[in-house]
């Protein structure tokens, strides 16, 4: 499946791109194994916005503009979008 | 009136300074510590300044009407953005209760004037500077200031007075009294709500303070810690987003989630945000990072403008660019960096400055107001307007009063699409995208406000369906007040409270350390809600109706244009609201239990 993973504000500042495409053999997997694996593809990304195996408390996941993940998991399938941006949307 | 003698200096200086402009009279008022419990400062004392001084009765405008100027418990300590003060008032735009906050060191100059609040009435026959020099008040002429921007009067200013005073003015639109004109100081503004309006109503410029009483703290040792480890916090990832791109990254983010509010809120995104996105501008031109008074975070973002060749610098934040671009639906990056660079130059809050220029965008087009150079997507208009409205000149005298008022002048079902809420225009969250939000708005005792209310960070979690609020709701968005109220009486700043672990519990201990009080994190909960109905006993006092708490009426009818699925009907949100008035205690209407007593 393929996955569209797309950078917010200080996520696309560590990784440096806007977006790109993931491809995985798996035909659905959940949203932080995903997660996952953006961090082991981008060191400045788990390095900055991970907290060990979960995306840090002030970074968000949203799947396809719709619900947001944080704590709890979902299930990315192919065609999907996953945004990744800050927690605060404060202005 | 002789202050009490209080035991100690903790925090307070257990007094605050009535001045009428009128006749020069001057009052100290003793401030109990029971009142401060209550209040704790800022917008909470304030508020109840206010209530005390029966300003719900007189035109915010008025001689008669009153102005505060409340300092808190933490200005001057170490605590990392703690040189905040609150302007509070009844305001021009709304009728209701409003209060604006803005970081500068006038607060820590005002403070040590040895007062916890200034509240300011009367007006003076002429344009004139109110002085509070401690125990010494004066009222200079300021003719020679007349029609001076703000940043040119504080220039000015700097060399007419010493070197430790700070100064508190208005531009050009506050002497106007343009609803939405604001007061500034070191380039920073409490924006919101008219209070310049009222500032100039009472003719007065710019109010001057120095002085050199200090309050104490109960545990200076323990103080000292605790802030350094806030400040320590500050620089951590919580706070990331607004050093390195400042609020307006939210522009991307909202634009993708079809909830940056676009051609007066008809949609949701905007096909050239990406141009008014701080990655882009960060790219395209010479930034600096600048601080407030005493902060540690560095949230603004200041960008190079050169205008008609000559060199220039604007601040920028998402509400800027949110109402000075797409909703407006200029793309030009040039453009709503000179917009913005021009409310501040006549003192005129940004958002209402936008939202009712777009309204009258969308009036023109539909032959309603006949003024066919105002079109969407016109840089030059947008200026145009802006001038307008900051000289007083032709339709700028009827901008000026914001869109309610222009809707309810023109009539024709204008009113509908009227992008605000008791007469105060939306700031950049599409309602009908974040429904939590629609609530906060919908309540909000001073309206539409993104910063009495943060519900859209629950609209912004997994807590939630953004675009499908349920009546579970409520609970969510009064917390979000509450911790509102807290912020904005201690005062800190907002872009903090993602470092806290126990928001609360926190803050109480902080203003302990500062007190010597035992509070805990269910006092100041217990606080919060006494700050709020405080508010809304002011607002009902003034003629609050339940019939005001809604939103425009197309955002209750119709989905956005290019989001069906963003769509809010009356029923929801009059059900949000009724569980959000009992949550808070409150019948099913909003009114309080016991409306009928006066403070």
């Amino acid at each position: 499946m393929k996955i569209k993973i797309e950078y917010f504000g200080i996520p696309r500042q560590r990784v440096g791109i806007a977006s790109e495409i993931y491809e995985f053999e798996q035909e659905e997997m959940g949203i932080q194994d995903v997660i996952r694996a953006v961090a082991q593809k981008h060191p400045a990304f788990e390095k900055h916005c991970m907290d060990g195996n979960t995306i840090n408390r002030h970074l968000t996941v949203n799947l396809n503009g719709n619900q947001f993940f944080q704590t709890e998991d979902g299930t990315a399938r192919d065609g999907d979008a996953l945004l990744i941006l800050s927690m605060d949307a404060g202005g | 009136m002789l202050v009490d003698k209080v035991s100690n200096k903790n925090g307070y200086h257990h007094q605050y300074l009535e001045v009428n402009v009128s006749t020069g009279e001057c009052i100290r008022h003793p401030l109990e510590t029971t009142t401060l419990k209550r209040t704790i400062g800022g917008s909470g004392l304030g508020t109840q300044l206010l209530l005390e001084h029966e300003s719900w009765k007189y035109d915010p405008l008025s001689a008669e009407s009153s102005i505060v100027f409340a300092f808190s418990p933490l200005v001057g300590s170490p605590l990392t953005t703690s040189a905040k003060f609150a302007v509070v008032s009844r305001s021009p735009l709304t009728g209701r209760i409003n209060d604006s906050l803005a970081s500068s060191q006038f607060a820590i100059a005002g403070k040590r004037t040895g007062n916890d609040a200034l509240l300011v009435k009367g007006r003076a026959d002429s344009l004139s500077i109110l002085v509070v020099d401690e125990g010494n008040i004066e009222i200079q002429s300021a003719t020679h200031l007349a029609g001076l921007s703000a940043e040119q009067t504080e220039a000015q200013l700097k060399d007419q007075f010493p070197k430790d005073y700070s100064f508190a003015v208005i531009g050009p639109a506050g002497e106007k009294l343009v609803h939405f004109a604001t007061i500034s100081h070191s380039g920073r503004h409490a924006g919101r709500g008219g209070s310049g309006a009222v500032l100039g109503s009472k003719n007065i410029k710019a109010i001057a303070v120095r002085g050199k009483q200090r309050t104490t703290w109960h545990n200076t040792e323990q103080l000292v810690e605790s802030a350094r480890d806030l400040s320590q916090r500050s620089f951590g990832p919580a706070t990331e987003k607004y050093r390195e791109l400042g609020t307006a990254a939210n522009v991307l983010v909202f634009n993708r989630l079809n909830c940056l509010p676009t051609r007066n809120f008809q949609k949701g995104s905007f096909h050239d945000a990406i141009e008014l996105s701080p990655e882009s501008m960060n790219l395209a031109r010479e930034k600096i990072r600048e601080s407030c008074a005493a902060c540690t975070i560095g949230c603004t973002h200041v960008y190079s403008v050169p205008v008609d060749g000559k060199p220039s610098r604007a601040r920028i934040e998402y509400e800027n660019l949110f109402a000075l671009g797409p909703l407006c639906e200029i793309g030009d990056q040039q453009i709503v960096l000179e917009a913005s660079q021009l409310c501040d130059h006549y003192g005129i809050d940004t958002i209402s400055t936008g939202g009712t220029i777009a309204f009258a965008m969308e009036c023109v087009e539909q032959n309603i107001l006949n003024e066919p150079w105002l079109r969407f997507g016109d840089g030059q208009a947008l200026i145009q307007a802006i001038h307008l409205i900051g000289q007083y000149k032709g339709l700028g005298k009827r901008l000026a009063q914001g869109s309610r008022a222009l809707a309810m002048e023109l009539g024709k079902g204008t009113l509908a699409f009227a992008p605000q809420v008791k007469g105060l225009e939306l700031p950049g969250y599409e309602p009908r995208a974040l429904q939590t939000m629609a609530l906060g708005f919908a309540v909000g005792t001073r309206g539409a406000d993104h910063n009495r209310s943060g519900a859209y960070e629950v609209d912004f979690s997994e807590a939630v369906d953004r675009r499908n609020a349920d009546v579970s709701q409520a609970r969510l968005a009064v917390e979000t007040e509450n911790k509102a109220a807290i912020m904005d009486s201690l005062i800190l700043c907002k872009f903090l409270r993602g470092v806290f672990d126990d928001y609360f519990a926190e803050c109480a201990v902080m203003l302990n350390l500062i007190t010597g009080w035992n509070l805990h994190a269910q006092d100041l909960v217990q606080t919060a809600e006494e700050i709020i109905n405080a508010k809304k006993r002011f607002n009902i006092l003034s003629g609050w109706t339940p019939e005001e708490d809604t939103l425009p009426e197309r955002m209750l009818t119709s989905a956005l244009e290019d989001d069906q699925d963003a769509r809010l009907n009356r029923q929801t949100l009059e059900a949000l609201i009724k569980a959000y008035n009992l949550e808070r205690g409150w019948d099913a209407l909003g009114f309080l239990p016991d409306s009928s007593t006066i403070v």
